[in-house]
Order: structure tokens, then sequence, then C-alpha cells
């Protein structure tokens, strides 16, 4: 098994040196984002890469197995999907005010845009933050696979060596390399997922008759279903939304050629999903056939361990780690850009990669150390990196549309956003299912739009 | 930034077709292998989606 999950990464390493060839990847801009370079080929494998991220692949069907709820399956897939059509009409108009104002990271939209370097470092700082989650994430993942390996190293070494693999590919890498890892992980990616369902379809009726004997494998949102309903619903429209705020997903943006190689990727990105339905198969054979795991999100791996000879799983095993290491790659070299270009803006051209990489290193400690804090679901994390995200997102909106506000504005409506999403978190408020998220976002509009509402406000009693 | 046909098409078709019919669905005791009609419904609209899509930048052109 070793040997195939080796060959698998040793291929993604040529790759990467592959793609250094012919770029100058000493040109800090080009190495953290690529800016101008990709077609809609290109533009469309680094952003489905970010779609298929560790958390689809192990999180999904640990999701299911965990709850053996209907609900994670539909606020899952129903936020990816509609995220979609949100990034189709959205991401062209960010290219444009990329265009307009030389923006290759959301940080530089905001301080060029609103015209203030304090905003650009706030937005820097938070979305740094925001971002440490989602790294924490895949460092779980990644240490899942490593663990589902069975060698012979201590938790801590595996964990050093999870972390190094992912430094040693984003510092050869620069974000051209991602995409075109892209390729090979995602093939990967659809055959590990096709060959699993298959083996899972063979195998329901000719193993023994399964033991769960429920006719329903996965039940509705028990005994408050309208409660079920509102989070679900809620959670997939903050979720679409946020989605093009992801800073990674920016970069990309601003890294394509033109609007149309935007818009043409972004046509045929729901086909992507198609994998999803395998992914629900495959849980659904962990509930009905009862397999056991000794964490929900190893449960895709146990199975394709079950069915498969060992060689074939290190290639399943060598795709899953590679999600990781796909996704984790894009997220540093954003941060990277985001921490030398916004947060300390004032570095020489000749020292920005090598702050970026030491940035880079940094993240990559932080994530990791973080994943062995707690044992949370992969899925419950994607859901708190995403309370965060959106409150970004009105302000954002004034960006695309030309609007200008005052900075202080908008600090304080992404502040009180913030704190009110984190107090309904930590407080556990029953909001009768509707994603925290939600009134957070109101007060966050309300604020943003203050002085617009006191001039309707004003003008009748003006009048009188 | 006025809404033109084509966003209208890509932004809120695939957003009525998830959201309209969930209700119905979610509350609907009906199922197929064991896999609530909601989850089938959701897979469902993928294919939708990707039709709006690809309906919209046709009018681009």
């Amino acid at each position: 098994m070793i040997t195939t999950f080796v060959i698998v990464l040793f291929f993604a390493f040529l790759l990467s040196l592959l793609a250094r060839r012919g770029h100058h990847e000493s040109d800090p801009r080009a190495f953290f984002a690529a800016r101008g370079q990709f077609g809609a080929i290109l533009f469309f494998l680094l952003s489905v890469g970010e779609t298929y991220s560790i958390g689809t692949i192990l999180g999904f069907p640990g999701g299911i197995a965990a709850s053996h709820s209907v609900d994670i399956v539909l606020w899952f897939t129903g936020y990816i999907l509609l995220a979609f059509p949100v990034c189709f009409v959205v991401f062209p108009k960010l290219w444009e005010a990329g265009q307009r104002t030389g923006a290759i990271t959301l940080p530089d939209l905001f301080g060029a845009h609103f015209n203030s370097k304090k905003l650009e470092k706030f937005i820097g700082i938070l979305l740094v933050l925001l971002m440490l989650p989602m790294g924490t994430m895949q460092f779980m993942g990644l240490d899942t696979v490593l663990e589902s390996l069975n060698l012979a190293l201590s938790p801590h070494t595996m964990s050093f060596l999870a972390a190094l693999l992912a430094f040693a590919f984003v510092a050869i890498a620069g974000l051209r390399a991602a995409a075109l890892i892209s390729i090979l992980k995602d093939f990967l990616v659809l055959a590990a997922i096709v060959s699993v369902t298959c083996a899972v379809l063979w195998n329901w009726h000719h193993t023994s008759a399964p033991t769960h004997t429920t006719p329903l494998l996965l039940e509705h949102g028990g005994n408050h279903p309208l409660q079920s309903l509102t989070m679900i619903l809620s959670t997939i429209l903050v979720q679409a939304i946020a989605f093009c705020v992801v800073p990674q997903t920016a970069v990309a943006t601003f890294s394509a050629r033109d609007q149309s190689s935007i818009r043409r990727a972004q046509t045929w990105m729901p086909l992507y999903l198609i994998l999803f339905p395998c992914l629900l198969a495959i849980a659904a054979y962990g509930l009905s056939h009862q397999i056991h795991t000794s964490k929900p999100d190893q449960l895709f791996l146990v199975i394709a361990h079950t069915l498969f000879p060992d060689w074939l799983c290190g290639f399943i095993y060598g795709a899953a780690a590679l999600t990781a290491l796909v996704w984790l790659g894009s997220v540093c070299l954003a941060l990277a850009a985001i921490v030398t270009r916004n947060v300390i803006p004032n570095i020489d051209t000749k020292h920005q990669k090598k702050v970026g990489l030491a940035v880079i290193a940094g993240y990559i400690f932080i994530s990791e150390a973080a994943s062995h804090l707690q044992n949370i679901p992969i899925s419950k994390i994607n859901n708190i990196f995403y309370f965060g995200l959106i409150q970004i997102f009105p302000s954002f909106l004034y960006c695309l549309m030309g609007k200008k506000v005052r900075y202080s504005d908008i600090v304080l409506s992404i502040s009180a956003g913030l704190i009110l999403s984190i107090c309904f978190m930590v407080w556990n408020v029953n909001l009768y299912g509707l994603n925290i998220s939600v009134p957070a976002l109101l007060v966050n509009i309300i604020i943003l739009n203050n002085n617009f509402l006191y001039s309707k406000i004003k003008m009748p009693f003006s009048k009188a | 930034m006025p809404i033109k046909s084509r966003d209208f098409i890509a932004l809120f078709m695939p957003f009525l077709c998830v959201f309209l019919p969930m209700y119905f669905l979610y509350t609907s005791d009906k199922s197929y292998y064991g896999i609530p009609i909601s989850a089938i419904w959701i897979f469902l609209c993928i294919p939708l989606t990707y039709i709006f899509l690809f309906i919209a930048s046709r009018k681009e052109k």
C-alpha cells in the first residue's frame, strides 16, 4: 500500500517541477497569484480543486454516517451546488473590479476601492484568522489518511510528516503548479470515488445480508422538521453566498485571463458534483453494513480498505492526501500573498517570497497543532469558517457595485456581525434552526447602510 | 449593477429549483432504497443547474 501511495505523491512532485518550467517563479506576483495566466481550463481545475477538499471526500460520508440524517446531504450538496450560480454572476464582476484596481488579493481590492490602507490590513488579518480552521480541517484529513496507512510511526512523527509534505509542495509549487497537480488529483479522486462506489454496489447484495433492518437509511431532522428545514435552507443560502469570498478563489479569479473564461469554467462546475451521489452510496453502505470506524471521517478509507487489495488502496489514500495538499497549497499561497502585500506591505520584492514562505510555514505549524486540540467533525469546522466569511460579503458587494462608504463603517459592521455570530455560537442560542449568521448579517447590513437609512428616516421629518 | 436576463437565469432559477419544492419533499415520507426523496431531488438539481448555467452562457454570446 505504501509503495503506491508514495508513487502518487512522487508524480505530483514531478508535476510541480514541470509547472516551474518557462515561468519566472522568483517574481512573487507570479509565484503567489499567477496573475492573468489562467485560461478557462486552468481556472476550472483550480476552482474545482478547491470545491473537492478533504471535507468533501472524507467529511461528507463521515458526517452522514455520524448523524444518520439526510440533513447533511441537503445542506452540503445544496450550498456547493448553488455556489456555482452565485460565482457565475459575481466572479466576472470581481475580475472587472480587479482589473480596475490592479488587485491580486481581496484586501488589495478593499484597500484600493475604499482608499484605505487600514481597511486593507483589517481585511487581511481577518482572512488570515478565518483561514486557520480550514487549514486545521485539511490536516485532520491528512492525519486520518496517514493513520490509515498503518505505518509503524508515532502520531507526532506522522503529523510532522504531514506538515513537511504540505510545506514541500507549496514551496516548490506556486499557484501554477497547484493548478497542474489538480489534474492528477482530480483524475485520482474521480477514479477512487467511482471505483469504491462500483465495489460498494457490487458487494451490497453479494456479501452477508445487511444487519441494519430499518427501511429508511437516513432520517429527516428528528422531532422538529420545520426547524431542521430552516437550518438546511439558511445554511445553503449563507454558505453559497460566502463561497465567493473565499480568499484563494478570489486569487484564482484575479488570475483568470478574461470574464468569459470564468463563465465558461463556472458553467461546467455543477457537473463535477456528480460524485456526491456516489459518496452518499458509500456512506449508505457503511450504515447498512455497520462498518465500524474509530472516527466517522475514516469511513471512506475503511470501506476502500475492506473492499480493495492493499496496493489499490494506496492509490485511493494517495488521492485523498492530494486533495488536502492541493487545497493547502492554494490556501497557503493566497495567505502568503495577503500577508506580504497587505498585512506587512513594506517588504521589498526580493524578500517577499522568503517572507511568504515563512508565513506559510507558520500557518502550516499552527493548523497542524490545532488539528490535535479537539476531535471536532470535519463538517462542523466547515460551518465555523463560513460564519466568519459571510460577514465580509456586504462590503465586498459594495466594491463590486462601485459604492463608497467610510472605512470605519465597514470595520464596525464586519466586527459587529462577527461578534454576534461568536456570541450565538458560544452560548448555543436557539434560533429555531436559523443559521446564526443570518441575524448577524442583518445587523452588519444595517450598520453598513446607516447613512442611507438615517437619511430615509430623516426625510419625512424634515419635510414636516 | 442592473440584473440582466442572463444573470436571472443563472442565479435565480437554480435557487428556485432547490428552495421551492424542499418543504414538500422534506416533509414527505417517500424514499427509494432507504434514501429520502429530498436527497434524490437535490442530486437531480445538479444537471438542472448545469442546464441553467449553459443557457445563461449562451445568452452572453
